[in-house]
């Protein structure tokens, strides 16, 4: 047994010395995840909180076999949890929250296919707060494509629209986040 | 399907691979307060599992002490009745001569042996343990000369009076046709001990056919015996790898039994009653206000302004969101099932009072009755435009396998009391879509009150 099995069977037990421990260890990257999700430190930090909560109310529930990776399971409670508090924030669930004038920007920007990025020269907080920037929707729908690694039809099913409007809104996220990059670049 | 590789997408993931924000420490602290509040979610773990077990252990493990220490105490009764030799003092004292009693032991036991016609006191007897028997045969055959006057007396007086036990039935022939004379000799006061002894061992180990086993035939007694019972049961059960984690059932009915020796066959008819959360997912549009809505208008000819009147007829219009949104209400339902147990037993340890033993069997379930307990889900003035069951409905039929030990007191003649500890394990999901969960398991206490028919 190792040290994160030993740390993890003292936390189902409540073990307040091991939950620390799981919170200090795990805390920064899942905050990561929030921030991306939510779009600012306060509700991110909301976010880790209730999630971490349920991680901690749930741990007994984590098998190994059937959950993967413990870090692999507590990622989806913390992606289940920012969708849940995305959800409840905006109770319309407005996905298409852009304004007319950013929509003809993506537009026009989306056939400029230019060249590669070098991803030396954004540091991590100028891509977060390029995530952060974003409409909600695509945000979204970005941070479930990209670093969750959904579906397009898993997206939809989640996010209750069609596969197409995934597809719409990755694509425009992608045009306003290209922009962006180019912006940085052109400074 | 795989997905097509996008430069934007790999920048922002690789960047972003090991990006790390530490949590502010209000963050921090506000987290760890609550945690340490949140009380252990798997109560099985905690003092009530713990009670359950150790009670059970308690019930099972006291009455097995207490069988096996009856049981010994039992055999000693069982072997000091069943001897004709050895008879308690009240017999003695009503058979024999009014004479002062000798005392022998014998194996810790303290018997007041019937004297002869005598004044002189006996002197104590220590007997041979391998020849047990014969030294207590012997003890009421103190002179060898004449020895079984006073057997024979003893031995009428007990055929007539009382019949005390089978094993006596059978040894007074063989004692009496050694035809002795009805005068007893006094004792001798010189009989000693080492003579006693030989001389018992040739009085009884010769003449007397082999005693039958006391112990061995009430063996045989219980395990032939046969009987009909009826019982009235209630189980608590924890149900486990149910969509609510833990899942109370209370399981009552009634039973029948028929015992054949150790073993028996329980069967009957149960009701059990739990109660299920059902989720449902509600999709509907807000209600925004509501205006009126020109339906129709008509026109009339006033005479006198010469001008038509327009007469406008309304109707109220409710306005909804256009945006559909979800609502999760919960709708507690009581789902009754029938059981038909069929449950084989096996009681390995036995006394008078106290059995200890195994039961295991299939039990049927059948879904009777379902109540919804919960009103039923009200939306306002919300435009419903679908409810979908998130939790599926319970299943109509299922099969489930228990074991259990069986601790068993018998309270009077016609009444004995169960207790039975046992773990159940179902062969399907309670659940209709049975995927959603693992199949469960389950572990109960039966109590149940027997009566012998």
């Amino acid at each position: 047994m190792n040290i994160e099995d030993l740390q993890l069977r003292e936390a189902i037990h409540n073990k307040p010395d091991a939950i620390k421990l799981l919170y200090e260890k795990h805390a920064p990257a899942l905050l990561s995840l929030c921030l991306r999700y939510c779009g600012n430190i306060e509700d991110a930090e909301d976010v880790l909180h209730d999630g971490f909560i349920k991680i901690i109310k749930s741990l007994h529930t984590f098998k190994t076999r059937e959950n993967g990776s413990f870090t692999g399971w507590m990622k989806r409670i913390m992606v289940n949890t920012s969708l849940n508090y995305l959800r409840d924030r905006s109770k319309e669930n407005k996905f298409l929250d852009i304004d007319p004038l950013i929509e003809k920007i993506i537009i026009e920007e989306e056939d400029d296919t230019d060249s590669m990025i070098n991803p030396d020269r954004f540091s991590q907080e100028m891509i977060m707060k390029m995530i952060c920037e974003l409409p909600s929707g695509y945000r979204t729908v970005f941070n479930m494509y990209v670093f969750e690694d959904y579906s397009h039809r898993e997206i939809a099913e989640i996010l209750n629209f069609s596969a197409n409007t995934s597809k719409s809104q990755l694509s425009k996220a992608r045009a306003l986040l290209k922009k962006k990059l180019n912006q940085v670049l052109i400074k | 399907m795989e997905k097509h590789k996008n430069s934007i997408d790999d920048l922002f993931r690789e960047v972003l691979q090991d990006h790390e924000i530490v949590p502010s420490e209000l963050a921090r602290a506000a987290f760890l307060k609550e945690a340490s509040g949140i009380p252990q979610q798997r109560w099985y773990r905690s003092g009530i599992f713990l009670f359950i077990v150790l009670a059970s252990l308690g019930i099972i493990g006291g009455s097995a002490i207490y069988f096996l220490t009856l049981n010994s105490n039992g055999k000693e009764q069982a072997r000091i009745k069943s001897d004709p030799t050895i008879y308690p003092v009240e017999q003695q004292t009503a058979y024999a001569n009014p004479v002062k009693p000798a005392k022998i032991y014998s194996n810790n036991l303290i018997n007041e042996t019937t004297p002869a016609k005598t004044n002189q006191a006996l002197t104590p007897v220590i007997p041979d343990q391998e020849n047990e028997r014969s030294i207590k045969t012997h003890e009421y055959h103190t002179n060898p000369a004449k020895p079984i006057q006073v057997i024979d007396t003893i031995a009428n007086q007990v055929s007539q009076n009382t019949e005390k036990s089978a094993s006596s039935e059978i040894i007074l022939p063989a004692i009496k046709n050694q035809s002795l004379t009805p005068e007893a000799p006094a004792i001798s006061p010189a009989s000693d001990t080492s003579r006693l002894i030989s001389n018992a061992s040739y009085d009884t180990t010769k003449t007397q056919p082999p005693l039958p086993d006391p112990d061995k035939e009430k063996k045989q007694r219980l395990n032939t015996d046969w009987y009909f019972s009826g019982a009235i049961q209630f189980t608590p059960e924890w149900m486990f790898n149910t969509l609510e984690e833990v899942k109370f059932v209370n399981n009552f009915g009634i039973e029948g039994i028929f015992t054949i020796g150790k073993y028996s066959i329980r069967t009957g008819l149960g009701l059990s009653i739990t109660k299920g959360t059902n989720e449902l997912a509600v999709e509907y549009n807000d209600y925004l206000g509501s205006y009126n809505k020109l339906d129709s208008m008509s026109f009339s000819w006033n005479g006198s302004i010469h001008d038509f009147i327009p007469t406008y007829y309304m109707k109220s219009q409710d306005v909804y969101d256009s945006l559909m949104k979800l609502d999760y209400p919960k709708v507690v339902k009581r789902y009754t099932y029938l059981q038909i147990p069929l449950v084989l037993g096996y009681d390995f340890l036995r006394s008078g009072r106290f059995s200890v033993g195994l039961r295991a069997g299939p039990i049927l379930s059948i879904l009777l009755n379902t109540k919804q307990l919960s009103e039923e889900y009200d939306p306002g003035n919300k435009k419903v435009i679908r409810i979908n069951n998130i939790t599926p409905e319970q299943v109509s039929m299922n099969w489930q396998f228990m074991g259990g030990i069986n601790a068993s007191m018998r309270l009077s003649e016609k009444l004995i009391f169960e207790i039975e500890p046992m773990a159940k394990y179902y062969f399907n999901s309670v659940y209709e879509k049975s995927e959603i969960t693992k199949k469960p398991w389950s572990i109960g206490i039966r109590a149940a009150f027997i009566i012998k028919f």
